[in-house]
């Protein structure tokens, strides 16, 4: 509509009109963009503000972390509390978190896989049932369950043990992968699969050669998905576990609670090491995690 | 049911794949009802059980542990901290989440660098953020109050103990609640965002609406459905928040800041009292379940009709 007034107007008149429309535009392009610029400013400081902080904090030497006020940038930046990290017992957490974390992600995809694909693709009485009930415990608060699996791990003499920990991960990371999973073996199309099986294949040759290739994105960010969760678990580490299976996240806490002896420095290297493989993850993987946590949260 | 079995009998292609579908599926059905319904169930028995140690030599009491919860003043001081710090820092997650994600959705360089931003706080482990925040707000050594100081705001000879008041420390959790899980109101509601085919702006900008109209009028009743299930789900795991506490002040002052989730622990590890933990742990089940059921049918309702 606008448009066509425009046209029955004398081309004069609309051309100074042109040009005043874009000079104005162009002053309020520029103060849109210094303001998005200004605005994302803002955001990447309070996101990143903790992680800044420990950065500074552990290039300190000890001295300087205990200092009142407190410094606020190291006066001779070192890596000794880095150092210190691998060589103390939280290297030792280091490793433990990486064993429980790795393992179980890869448990829990592998079942995962195989059930998330008979949700999207085969036929069976009793599906919609067996779904709400994946998607019921996918909300099941973890905090109810702590005091009845630890029974279970008791009877299962696992208490104590890295297996204490593996057991309820892969199983806790089970519903968000099938949910993930299911999403994307939808969006498979069919037609593949049936024309594997004409060729002589059986359906689940046809699954583990034509179909799974296809889904590697979202199994990537299943994985993706499911290993963040589980490195930063707390609560039935914090549990199930003893002094020397002890994973980063109660590590760190349990270093910065007995007060006197907190070394603040060595505690923010420990967690710039446990937290800066996750960053370069996400600075790399920023698209298919948004992709994988969405395809599993909205369709599921 | 009949007619399809009988369907499913007579079609041998059908029964195979209902057979492969079970096998696939067997793995993770049973772990779910093993370390998932099982347990649940375990609870819920316990919870009707009394005295004991970490679970053994308990004996049945039916109801005499929930009698002890409606006298229990800390059990009330508690479930008024869950309730009121779920109320508070979901408003808050989803507001700043929403905006978060309106912002992240404009087009402009470096919007990857922003993204990724957004999505940090929620791949930093809880307990170790709250670690963190706990040495940004000590009283000595912290960083807000060094900054206080050199900025001339505040005496350095008498420091505020943040964390030794209730109501500040109160509030902290809030905000430290807020800014955690920003980032998954924000991720859910970005992918909302994009879902909305780029045509109806442009026939709203044809029509004359302003971008600010446009966001009333178009992408927030379009975002509805998604924040909704995103809503749901916050309030479901604001109520189980246990690690952001624990690690931060522990529910120290006193148990100002004590949660249902501390208070289970406490019952749990410091007690060694199951059955009295397990009937709290119940509580918050059923508190937990009702939000469950909200979300189901949030989410299947549009698929059913």
């Amino acid at each position: 509509m606008a448009t066509a007034v425009h046209k029955k107007e004398p081309v004069l008149l609309n051309r100074r009109r042109n040009a005043v429309r874009v000079g104005r535009q162009r002053a309020t392009w520029l103060s849109t963009h210094t303001l998005i610029y200004i605005i994302s400013a803002l955001i990447l400081l309070i996101q990143f503000f903790p992680l800044i902080w420990a950065l500074l904090t552990s290039l300190m030497t000890s001295a300087e972390t205990t200092a009142t006020p407190a410094a606020l940038f190291p006066a001779h930046p070192t890596l000794t509390s880095y150092l210190q990290v691998f060589q103390g017992e939280l290297g030792h957490y280091y490793i433990n978190s990486i064993i429980a974390a790795t393992t179980s992600a890869a448990l829990t995809m592998i079942m995962a896989t195989c059930a998330a694909y008979a949700f999207a693709r085969l036929r069976f009485r009793g599906k919609r049932f067996l779904l709400v009930f994946v998607l019921f415990f996918s909300l099941f608060p973890a905090l109810v369950q702590v005091i009845p699996i630890y029974q279970i791990l008791q009877n299962l003499h696992l208490i104590g043990t890295i297996g204490a920990l593996i057991l309820p991960y892969t199983v806790f990371g089970l519903p968000l992968a099938v949910l993930i999973l299911m999403a994307f073996f939808q969006e498979v199309p069919g037609e593949l699969e049936e024309a594997a099986i004409v060729d002589g294949l059986s359906r689940f040759t046809a699954f583990i050669r034509i179909v799974l290739p296809m889904v590697v994105p979202g199994l990537f960010a299943a994985a993706v998905i499911v290993f963040v969760n589980n490195w930063n678990e707390y609560l039935f580490a914090l549990n199930y576990t003893t002094g020397n299976t002890y994973t980063l996240p109660v590590g760190i806490v349990t270093i910065s609670q007995t007060e006197f002896t907190t070394n603040f420095s060595l505690l923010s290297a420990a967690t710039i090491l446990s937290v800066i493989p996750l960053v370069v993850l996400i600075l790399l993987l920023e698209r298919r995690i948004v992709s994988g946590l969405t395809a599993g949260a909205l369709k599921g | 049911m009949l007619i399809r079995a009988a369907r499913a009998r007579k079609n041998p292609i059908r029964g195979s794949e209902e057979r492969l579908a079970w096998f696939m599926l067997a793995p993770v059905l049973v772990a779910l009802i093993a370390l998932g319904i099982y347990p649940a169930l375990n609870t819920l028995w316990l919870s009707f059980q009394q005295g004991g140690f970490f679970g053994v030599g308990t004996t049945f009491a039916g109801l005499a542990e929930y009698t002890r919860l409606f006298h229990d003043s800390q059990f009330w001081g508690a479930l008024g901290f869950s309730l009121l710090f779920s109320l508070i820092t979901v408003a808050g997650q989803m507001l700043f989440g929403t905006a978060l994600a309106l912002f992240a959705n404009l087009n402009f360089a470096g919007r990857w660098l922003v993204r990724a931003a957004i999505i940090f706080p929620w791949a930093i482990p809880t307990s170790t953020n709250s670690v963190i925040w706990a040495y940004m707000f000590n009283d000595q050594y912290g960083l807000v109050n060094s900054l206080l100081i050199h900025l001339g705001l505040m005496n350095p000879a008498h420091p505020l103990n943040w964390l030794g008041s209730g109501q500040l420390a109160t509030a902290l959790i809030y905000i430290m609640a807020i800014w955690k899980a920003n980032s998954l109101v924000a991720l859910l509601a970005l992918a909302g965002l994009q879902s909305i085919p780029g045509e109806v702006y442009e026939a709203a900008r044809v029509d004359g609406a302003s971008p600010w109209q446009a966001l009333w009028a178009i992408t927030l009743p379009l975002l509805r459905a998604t924040l909704v299930v995103t809503l749901i789900l916050r309030t479901i795991e604001s109520l189980q928040a246990f690690d952001l506490i624990s690690a931060f002040t522990n529910g120290a002052p006193g148990n100002a800041t004590q949660n249902l989730g501390l208070y289970i622990y406490v019952q749990i590890q410091q007690f060694g009292d199951f059955p009295y933990g397990s009937s709290i742990a119940t509580i918050l089940m059923i508190t937990t379940m009702f939000f469950i059921v909200l979300y189901l049918r949030a989410l299947y309702r549009p698929a059913l009709k």
